[in-house]
């Protein structure tokens, strides 16, 4: 567009320039002429006159003059003729006498003997055209003369600026150097002129400048051609000297009467020229903006999708991204996601950038306001683990920051990036602190294994060392018997060892699960003071068991465990108890705390040892015993208040230990139990516990299972053996397999159906388990109902369950205690 | 383009911001334009005209001196008014202060005049810068009722003339006053008597040589025209029985005896005669200075006055706008008939056609055949024409020794004791009165009074021609401060005669004649306050006289020294205010100092304070 404007401008101009010149010389040459008409008659006049003057000088009769000049004045219509004295005065025709103010020219006119043109006028009269010439010295009238001149009025001259080309639309004036007018043909719409530089002055658009350009044209007689605004119309001025006198002839014609055709032509060419190349332009414009508009689209679509990239970006991640102006420190973008992980709207933050430093953590504060003005155009810093507080939720959310200050176009701004990093940080304080359980549990191992070896080496050093005395005393019965004894007494307590191990593990692996049994609790206490009752008068000590404000004495509980935790306590407290020392056990039964819950607390108070506060507080840690020469004597796993207190804590109860050392020691377990609304008849049998004579020899009844077939599976060598010798000892007719699969093939291989399968569960190509499995699935349901049972070392409540659900009839743990053995054996196969 | 689209801006931002101030300042904020008078003449129709026609211009007109000398003085000072009137004017003396006058060569106003006349306005320069108001007639004005009474036709040539003078001589009557007293009756009847020659080629000549005149190189006078015109000057004075005691004569005396019939012919201007007439009923006419014959008779004239423009007003184009508007105002026809009264007959523009009054009628063959000269009017042609003249009449020398004096005087390099410093002044008082008078005029009529001894001091109006400026003063600066006319005269006056006197100065008559010119032009008071009121249409009512603030006692007697031109007040043409017949008893008849500003100048080293003469108060 520009570019169309500014060829039409060269182009208009050009032509104009053209025009102008065309013009100039045009109009030059039409006043030229009228210039030449006026100095033509002026010569004509001034050439008659020396022509009449030839007559006057030869005709002496005034009267004879007088009717010539008549003559003359009607022929060439002048309005006077006047002799003219040296002193200015006149003689008329007529005989009128005067004085014409001649001013200088009378000197010229004189003197100079030149000829004269000049405006002159007579008082109260209008100016009027005087021609003179100088003549020989005449005498009329009496009147001498010198010189004579005739006047016109100002028609005479007049008529010779009529324009014959532009007519009435130019006029044309003569004028003194000053500017003032001595003759004018006004044109229509053009202004009647006293001074013609002083209307210019008033009226055009000429600079000072310009205006003393033409005064000094008009000074020195110049003549010229320039273009000028009148009462803004635009006109062309011409100014040509005018041969006599100091006037310059002026022709004042409009532009538009000038240029008519010309103008015309020049904006048809202009329009038409400036058409083409618009319509060309346009073309050009069109494909360009087709162009451009197919490249802006696609360029556009990149833009929105990198929009919406950016969008599904900072929606879906945890950054907020932050956009601050430098200069005005406006903040124009915060990611909307702002609100879900600091819990502060979007315009909150626009408002005010601040509002974020107030939920920064101190201890990680990073004031951001105050960072951005030391940072300069195109650097970047960054913070890591910084914290901040979310509103909302008041969890702590941690960030690292980063801060760019970049230039776009000019526009510099700050791009905050708060990278949410809190997965990461939780993550590695989560790993902090596994590192450190794993430190503590490898440090525990390490203890345990340090504790353990020890507590096995010790009674392994005595079977061990006694196994050896007894082979070195083999003839000797009664050595042999009591080496026998202390041998089967450190097996025991190696087992009891390994037990609470085994518990302890299960425990803290959480494979332990407290179930609920209807229990009576005096039957309970009942059955444990069978349990200790031996170990009491063994040590002679003296044991009170009691209840106290027993309301409900039928209770919902695990009393395996129950008995578990106060048979560990009271051994505890037989244990470290002196003889002739008081044992005592105490349950009572506190409020209801509901309808169907009630706290019992089961109180254990000895006479003991007691402990000190520093190790009291240590007691239910495993493998904790005190160090004391005491202690040190009295056997234990260190297990067993560890293994209390965890069963107490998966029951939901409480332990305290209130003990003093060389006083006592007391134990107060508060436990929840249901309350069980009918009651139960409590079981008394008690002949299990009874505590049998302390002897480690097995009761064999050789006839109970004479004949009866049994099919012993174990892998291990060594275990099948016992397991034979003990069978044999029984009098079973032994087969033995040493993996499941053998089993079962031997079991449908059989010709004489077994009548029992002792299945070790842990074995070498077909487990326990499946190949039970696989018995019960035979077709044969005399055979696939043959009674197995289970025998392993995993003698948990859940490898019972999985025995009783793989079809197992029964559970023996291993090591083989044969009376239970005998005992369980018996109630299968019965 | 752009330009155009800035200047429309810059026009609407102008609007915008002086929408409410513009108007409030066309309405409230007159244009103040300042006038000086070559006489106070022009206060009885042209500037009140004036006023009228510009309701938006205040006019301060001064009556200042009819003198470019005068201007100089205050050019000096940056203190030229913005139109000043001249009557005795010559592009010689105009030079002086060429550089600070507006050209107006090139105005559409100057374009209205004659080339005839305007090229005598043309300086060296070819710049134009006076402009000439119609023409004034200078010549003889005959009592024709003498004449007729005698049964003694007017004269036609100068024989003619010289026999009725003789007539009238050997009869007891006055043949021709003429008032030898002023520089200008000199000058005229010196000219006048011998405008052919003065209007020969060799006359023009001389006039454009001696016009054209550059400083430091005095053009003399020519031999061959001026021996010619003393010869005929020296002809006229015995011809017309001039004797000493014409150089004492005034023109009101000259004027008297014409008017008393005591007297054929005076010397006076048209506009003299058009108001004897009027004023006195006489038979007045006008007569041409004569020639040998008829044909050689020669009309004295001049313009009325010529009007100059400060350049200084260009330098605001709105101000520049109004004042030539306000010049064109005064070249109008209308202008020109109120400069002149009712005496114009020639107009040296061409949008102004006058009529020749009748009284005219034996010079009307003169203004006919274009017999006018124009007096040659420099300073220093009045001041030698009067003491050349006055010696001619006391025959002190012949037209020989008139002609080498006046050659002398007139190349002579001038070194006057009043182009000395004698008078330092250093705190400026200005001339514009404001509601409690004029502090320069009372300032200077403080000092006046101080001189003369006197309780009171009452100025006729304000005698002032200009601020009391500070800085230094030559004789003729410290004499221009106050008017020529200014007369003093003193009287033992009561408290009731001297408010009997501003009563007179103040008051407009029953016939509505008016004392107070102008505004401006309030009476002037010094030991005396008193307050009027202003009426809003040009008159005052005197409301009270004062001393000390406290009214006068009427029946004390208190020396009083009247100060002022009383003849602008009671001259039927100006104020038409005739003073009370019992003030006039009890003035001094002669003007007791008519040095009293030179001898001022002696008494003071500084004039004294200006003092609250007077209150006026808003009808």
């Amino acid at each position: 567009m520009f570019i169309l404007v500014f060829v039409g401008i060269v182009y208009y101009k050009f032509t104009s320039h053209l025009i102008f010149k065309d013009s100039a010389n045009h109009l030059d040459e039409v006043f030229s002429q009228s210039n030449q008409s006026l100095e033509h008659l002026v010569s004509k006049k001034w050439i008659c006159m020396r022509d009449w003057s030839c007559y006057f000088k030869d005709i002496k009769d005034d009267n004879k003059i007088k009717a010539y000049i008549d003559e003359l004045k009607e022929r060439n219509g002048f309005t006077e003729f006047y002799f003219l004295s040296q002193e200015g005065e006149y003689i008329t025709s007529e005989g009128k006498t005067g004085y014409i103010n001649l001013a200088e020219n009378l000197t010229k006119l004189m003197i100079d003997r030149e000829n004269i043109v000049l405006r002159a006028s007579f008082p109260g009269q209008p100016e009027f055209e005087l021609f003179g010439i100088p003549c020989f010295n005449g005498v009329y009238r009496d009147f001498e003369y010198d010189a004579f001149a005739i006047g016109f009025d100002n028609n005479c001259l007049v008529e010779t600026l009529e324009n014959k080309v532009y007519y009435e639309y130019a006029s044309s004036y003569v004028v003194h150097y000053d500017g003032r007018v001595c003759i004018d043909n006004v044109g229509q719409n053009n202004r009647s002129v006293y001074n013609f530089l002083g209307m210019l002055k008033d009226y055009s658009n000429l600079s000072e400048e310009e205006l003393e350009t033409i005064r000094q044209a008009f000074r020195s007689k110049e003549s010229g051609v320039i273009t000028l605004e009148i009462d803004e119309e635009k006109f062309y001025l011409v100014y040509q000297p005018v041969k006599f006198d100091d006037w310059m002839l002026l022709g004042l014609v409009p532009s538009k009467v000038v240029n008519s055709n010309m103008s015309k032509l020049q904006i048809i060419t202009l329009i038409a020229g400036v058409g083409s190349m618009a319509f060309l332009m346009l073309a050009v414009s069109i494909i360009i903006s087709y162009r451009s508009r197919r490249r802006l689209r696609s360029m556009g679509t990149e833009i929105k999708y990198r929009e919406r990239l950016f969008t599904a970006l900072s929606d879906n991640v945890d950054d907020i991204f932050i956009v601050v102006d430098k200069d005005t420190m406006n903040i124009s973008y915060v990611s909307e996601n702002i609100e879900t992980i600091l819990g502060i709207s979007e315009d909150m933050v626009k408002n005010d950038l601040g509002i974020i430093e107030k939920t920064v953590d101190d201890e990680h504060k990073i004031n951001i306001l105050e960072m951005l003005p030391q940072l300069y155009e195109g650097k970047r810093v960054e913070f890591e683990q910084c914290c901040y507080l979310n509103c909302k939720t008041n969890e702590m959310v941690w960030f690292m920051i980063t801060i760019l200050c970049t230039n776009v176009d000019d526009v510099v701004k700050y791009i905050i990036v708060m990278s949410n990093r809190t997965k990461d940080v939780k993550a590695k304080l989560e790993l902090q602190k596994a590192l450190g359980i794993a430190q503590a549990a490898n440090n525990a191992k390490s203890t345990f294994l340090s504790n353990i070896s020890h507590d096995i080496r010790t009674p392994m050093n005595a079977i061990i060392g006694f196994t050896g005395l007894a082979a070195a005393d083999i003839d000797n019965t009664e050595k042999v018997s009591d080496y026998l004894n202390k041998i089967h007494s450190s097996g025991k307590h190696l087992l009891a060892l390994i037990n609470d191990v085994l518990d302890m593990s299960r425990i803290e692996s959480g494979k332990v699960r407290i179930e609920e049994n209807e229990v009576n609790l005096p039957s309970l206490l009942h059955d444990i003071r069978t349990m200790v009752i031996g170990q009491i008068h063994e040590k002679n000590l003296k044991l009170d068991i009691k209840t106290d404000n027993i309301k409900d004495e039928d209770v919902f509980c695990d009393k395996t465990h129950l008995e578990q935790v106060i048979l560990n306590i009271l051994v505890n407290a037989i244990k470290f108890t002196p003889s002739g020392g008081n044992v005592s056990l105490t349950l009572t039964q506190q409020n209801m705390d509901s309808d169907e819950k009630s706290i019992y607390v089961f109180k254990v108070k000895d006479t003991g040892i007691g402990m000190s506060s520093e190790f009291a507080e240590k007691i239910f840690e495993p493998f904790e015993r005190e160090q004391t020469p005491t202690v040190s004597k009295i056997e234990g796993t260190g297990l067993g208040m560890a293994i209390a207190k965890n069963i107490i804590d998966l029951m939901g109860g409480t332990v305290k230990v209130d003990t003093e050392v060389g006083k006592g020691t007391e134990f107060i377990i508060s436990l929840k139990f249901r309350v069980q609304k009918e009651n139960v008849k409590a079981i008394k049998d008690t002949s299990k516990y009874k505590r049998k004579k302390k002897s480690f020899v097995p009761q064999f009844d050789e006839s109970t299972f004479s004949g009866k077939r049994i099919l012993l599976v174990e892998d291990n060598d060594l275990n099948r053996e016992i397991a034979e010798r003990i069978l044999e000892k029984l009098k079973f007719d032994i087969e033995t397999a040493e993996n499941g699969e053998v089993a079962v093939k031997k079991v449908l291989s059989a010709k004489k159906p077994f009548d029992l399968i002792l299945m070790d569960v842990q074995m070498p190509v077909v487990d326990g388990h499946e190949a039970t499995r696989r018995i019960r699935r035979l077709e044969d349901k005399s055979i696939a109902d043959v009674p197995v049972l289970a025998m392993t070392a995993n003698a948990f409540n859940e490898d019972r369950q999985a025995a009783k659900e793989c079809g197992m009839n029964g559970f023996i743990s291993k090591p083989l205690n044969i009376n239970e053995l005998i005992t369980t054996i018996k109630s299968v196969l019965e | 383009m752009w330009k155009s689209i800035k200047r429309i801006l810059v026009l609407l931002l102008m609007i915008f911001t002086f929408a409410g101030t513009t108007s409030c300042s066309m309405i409230n904020q007159k244009i103040h334009i300042t006038m000086y008078l070559w006489d106070k003449s022009m206060c009885k129709e042209l500037t009140p005209w004036l006023e009228e026609e510009f309701p938006n211009v205040k006019f301060d007109f001064i009556a200042g001196y009819d003198k470019i000398d005068f201007y100089e003085s205050l050019e000096k000072r940056n203190a030229l008014p913005d139109i000043m009137t001249c009557r005795r004017f010559s592009l010689n003396d105009a030079s002086k202060i060429s550089d600070s006058l507006l050209d107006m060569t090139e105005t559409e106003l100057v374009g209205t005049f004659y080339t005839t006349y305007i090229e005598n306005n043309r300086d060296k320069n070819g710049t134009i810068q006076w402009l000439p108001m119609c023409a004034e007639v200078d010549g003889i004005i005959a009592n024709k009722d003498v004449f007729d009474e005698n049964n003694i036709p007017l004269p036609t040539n100068y024989k003619e003339f010289a026999d009725a003078c003789r007539f009238f001589e050997e009869n007891g009557i006055g043949g021709f006053y003429n008032d030898y007293f002023y520089d200008y009756s000199c000058l005229e009847a010196m000219q006048g008597c011998a405008a052919s020659e003065l209007m020969s080629r060799k006359g023009t000549d001389w006039r454009t040589e001696y016009e054209s005149e550059k400083a430091g190189e005095q053009v003399g006078l020519d031999h061959e025209v001026w021996s010619t015109v003393f010869k005929k000057f020296e002809q006229f004075l015995k011809d017309t029985y001039t004797d000493s005691d014409d150089i004492k004569r005034t023109f009101y005396e000259a004027k008297d005896l014409l008017i008393k019939n005591k007297c054929a012919m005076i010397r006076g201007t048209g506009n003299d005669c058009v108001n004897m007439n009027n004023e006195y009923g006489t038979n007045c006419v006008m007569l041409p200075y004569y020639g040998e014959k008829a044909e050689d008779n020669w009309v004295l004239t001049y313009p009325m006055y010529q009007v100059a423009v400060n350049k200084n007003v260009k330098n605001n184009d709105e101000k520049y706008k109004v004042v030539m508007q306000v010049m064109e105002k005064i070249f109008s026809e209308e202008g020109q008939k109120k400069s002149a009264s009712k005496a114009v007959f020639l107009s040296y523009n061409s949008v102004a056609e006058l009529e020749v009054p009748e009284c005219f009628g034996p010079i009307r063959e003169c203004i006919e055949k274009n017999h006018l000269y124009q007096r040659l009017a420099s300073t220093e042609m009045f001041s030698i024409s009067l003491d050349v003249a006055q010696k001619m009449i006391n025959k002190e020398y012949n037209a020989e020794g008139a002609y080498n004096d006046f050659n002398a005087q007139l190349t002579r390099e001038n070194k006057s004791i009043e182009h000395e410093t004698i008078f330092s002044q250093n705190k400026e008082y200005s001339y514009f009165a404001d509601e409690n008078g004029s502090e320069a005029a009372s300032s200077v009529a403080n000092s006046l009074k101080n001189y003369f001894k006197s309780d009171i001091l009452i100025g006729y109006s304000t005698f002032m021609t200009s601020s009391v400026f500070s800085g230094d003063y030559t004789l003729q600066e410290f004499k221009w401060l106050v008017h020529e006319r200014a007369s003093a005269k003193q009287a033992e006056l009561t408290g009731e005669q001297v408010i009997e006197v501003m009563e007179w100065l103040v008051n407009t008559k029953e016939d509505g004649s008016n004392p107070v010119l102008h505004r401006n032009m309030l009476p002037v008071t010094s030991g005396i306050e008193y307050s009027v009121t202003d009426n809003g249409d040009g008159t005052f009512k005197l409301i009270d006289v004062t001393i000390n603030r406290k009214k006068i006692d009427t029946t004390q007697k208190y020396n009083v020294i009247m100060l002022g031109d009383d003849i602008a007040i009671e001259s039927e043409v100006y104020g038409n205010s005739p003073k009370p017949q019992e003030i006039q008893s009890l003035l001094n008849a002669d003007m007791f100092d008519k040095n009293y500003m030179t001898n001022l100048i002696l008494e003071i080293d500084k004039f004294a304070e200006p003092s609250e003469y007077i209150t006026i108060n808003t009808h």
